[in-house]
């Protein structure tokens, strides 16, 4: 696999490994096209029951042979499927990474586009709650507003929400900021087509490619977040399964039972690493237009 | 000119601690369950709750309680905790000096590794040991930390027997949380440098200094490092804050005596008391690092200064 695409390179060399960089790019979609699979066909293909223990087969190494198959990844503290664990949690970490990212972008390009184009008091009004929340330095406010409230899918969407939608408020507001000089978006106001249409035919559009970028690499930082908050067992109520929690319930057995917190952690990490790189490619793809 | 610049973003950084102390006044009254039912559990009567709220001023309409709150959160006051039975801030403070420790020496760390992957890569851009460090770098900051915490103290703590695992105090217990918190830190100063020297390496005034018949390292340290350094300044700047929030994590993975394990706990407990003071100071922290970097940046570069002034 080479990640030659993802160097930085100085401008003004080009590289002649056009090969080499489109396989590094074939690689990372088998792989996510690999969780798409396990997160959407996953859990119909390997049963799992989260509530479920059975005693006699706990912490049994990686290969051993259980009542109900062979566990490849081990079982953890209570009889639990490691790999089972592993792909439930792929849906898991993708649904709520895909509809966190969704809110996101839907709340911040709106609050972005409006205060970009329309400037004045809007504009003040958004650049100030930003400079609030971003006075919260990474996942705190997560961990403050999903640890107070009470647990469940929804309050972990809000949790992740609350500071997400910035980078895209941001990123249009400066994107809008640019097009609303513009000969046509001029054209369009003089002919009187009212503003919310303006906004809407005119300027998001342009939006786009840029807001996909973002998503990409917003995702990715959602799903670690989410893990982060099941980790410190403030995220997801107990019955949904994720890696985070995995991961969690992995650590007290560490010196015995290394496999429960190194294989969800390990699919975390690629799907991340995956993601970010995906994100990467898009970022200079929309950057060099 | 310095001056109109400077009160500007005072003012803004103040404003941005009220919108602070604000949001977290109104996350303690979402919460299901107020003050005084936490702090006196199911046994406790309605009388005894009743009683509580009184004290506590719970009984007043909301915007009186909000004003003094606001009051006492000025004075530093955000009232006791009800877990360790004395004033939150107090509490809060004395964690505090832990956390500077983890992420200052995280801070060291990744300014020291990260320039110097950095330097490596960037020398000859496009090369084998370019390609493997950007990679690297490129893997490392997207990791999850607390699971790269974890897996450490797997192999250097349980396997290899040479650090501790858990705790915190000396030299010692320090360098796993720290190494753990700065890899992403790391990463991104390493790829900032390494952009920087990349580009520099291509400017005429290196070939000077190579023609000139300095060494290499000469070159590097006294010519290229200099000159790509100050994104890096500013990087470490407004990020220091990002790390302090990381740090929360980290300590809980490690039981580090700091803030942030401190602040998970109280969470979990819904001590809110301790959760408005720990969340309230951190926010602070960052508002001023910020604020400190934007200023230091002005100084460095002119133009900002003109921006701010539009």
């Amino acid at each position: 696999m080479s990640f030659r695409s993802l160097a930085e390179r100085p401008s003004g060399r080009t590289s002649g490994r056009t090969s080499f960089r489109s396989l590094g790019g074939y690689v990372i979609y088998v792989i996510l096209g690999l969780y798409v699979f396990a997160a959407v066909a996953g859990p119909y293909l390997v049963p799992y029951d989260p509530v479920a223990t059975i005693v006699t087969e706990r912490l049994l190494p990686p290969g051993s042979a259980t009542a109900s198959g062979t566990a490849w990844l081990g079982t953890d503290g209570v009889g639990r499927d490691v790999f089972a664990q592993v792909v439930h949690g792929a849906r898991t970490s993708l649904a709520i990474g895909l509809v966190v990212v969704l809110v996101c972008s839907l709340v911040g390009v709106a609050l972005g586009a409006i205060a970009g184009y329309a400037g004045g008091f809007a504009d003040l009004a958004v650049a100030r709650t930003i400079d609030v929340l971003m006075a919260f330095p990474g996942i705190l406010l997560a961990i403050v507003i999903a640890g107070l409230l009470d647990r469940g899918v929804d309050v972990v969407i809000i949790a992740l929400s609350v500071a997400g939608w910035i980078g895209f408020a941001r990123l249009s507001r400066s994107v809008a900021l640019s097009i609303r000089e513009r000969d046509w978006v001029d054209a369009a106001r003089i002919m009187g087509v009212r503003t919310p249409a303006v906004l809407t035919r005119h300027v998001v559009p342009f939006l786009a490619g840029p807001v996909v970028a973002l998503a990409t690499m917003e995702l990715a930082s959602v799903v670690l977040s989410e893990a982060a908050l099941s980790f410190l067992g403030l995220g997801l109520p107990p019955y949904i399964v994720s890696w985070g929690q995995s991961i969690a319930s992995g650590k007290e057995y560490l010196a015995t039972a290394w496999w429960i917190s190194a294989f969800p952690g390990i699919a975390l990490s690629v799907l991340v690493v995956c993601i970010g790189l995906l994100g990467d490619r898009l970022t200079k793809r929309f950057a060099q237009r | 000119m310095m001056l109109t610049f400077l009160l500007r973003r005072l003012a803004i950084g103040l404003f941005t601690i009220w919108g602070v102390l604000t949001a977290v006044f109104l996350i303690v009254r979402i919460a299901p369950g107020d003050q005084a039912t936490v702090a006196l559990g199911p046994d406790a009567t309605p009388e005894q709750i009743a009683e509580l709220r009184h004290t506590l001023g719970l009984d007043q309409p909301v915007l009186v309680q909000y004003l003094n709150f606001l009051g006492d959160a000025v004075r530093g006051d955000f009232g006791q905790s009800y877990r360790y039975g004395r004033p939150a801030m107090e509490a809060v403070l004395e964690r505090f000096p832990a956390t500077v420790t983890l992420t200052l020496a995280a801070t060291v760390i990744a300014i020291v590794v990260g320039i110097v992957l950095g330097v490596v890569a960037g020398h000859r851009p496009g090369s084998l040991v370019d390609r493997t460090t950007s990679a690297a770098t490129l893997g490392l900051q997207a990791l999850p930390p607390f699971w790269v915490g974890i897996m450490l103290i797997l192999v250097l703590a349980l396997w290899l027997r040479l650090l501790p695992s858990a705790g915190g105090g000396d030299l010692e217990h320090l360098i796993l949380p720290a190494v753990t918190l700065s890899i992403p830190f790391t990463a991104l100063v390493g790829r900032i440098t390494r952009s920087g020297v990349a580009e520099t390496m291509s400017e005429a005034f290196v070939r000077t200094a190579r023609s000139k018949g300095l060494t290499e390292r000469e070159v590097l340290t006294g010519h290229v490092l200099k000159n790509s350094l100050v994104p890096v300044v500013t990087v470490v700047g407004l990020q220091v804050g990002t790390l302090l929030g990381g740090a929360v994590v980290i300590e809980t993975v490690f039981a580090w005596p700091g803030l942030g394990n401190l602040l998970v706990g109280a969470v979990g407990n819904r001590d809110y008391a301790v959760v408005q003071a720990a969340t309230v100071l951190i926010a602070v922290c960052v508002i001023g690092l910020n604020l400190a970097a934007d200023l230091a940046y002005a100084r460095l570069d002119p133009r900002i200064r003109l921006e701010a002034r539009r």
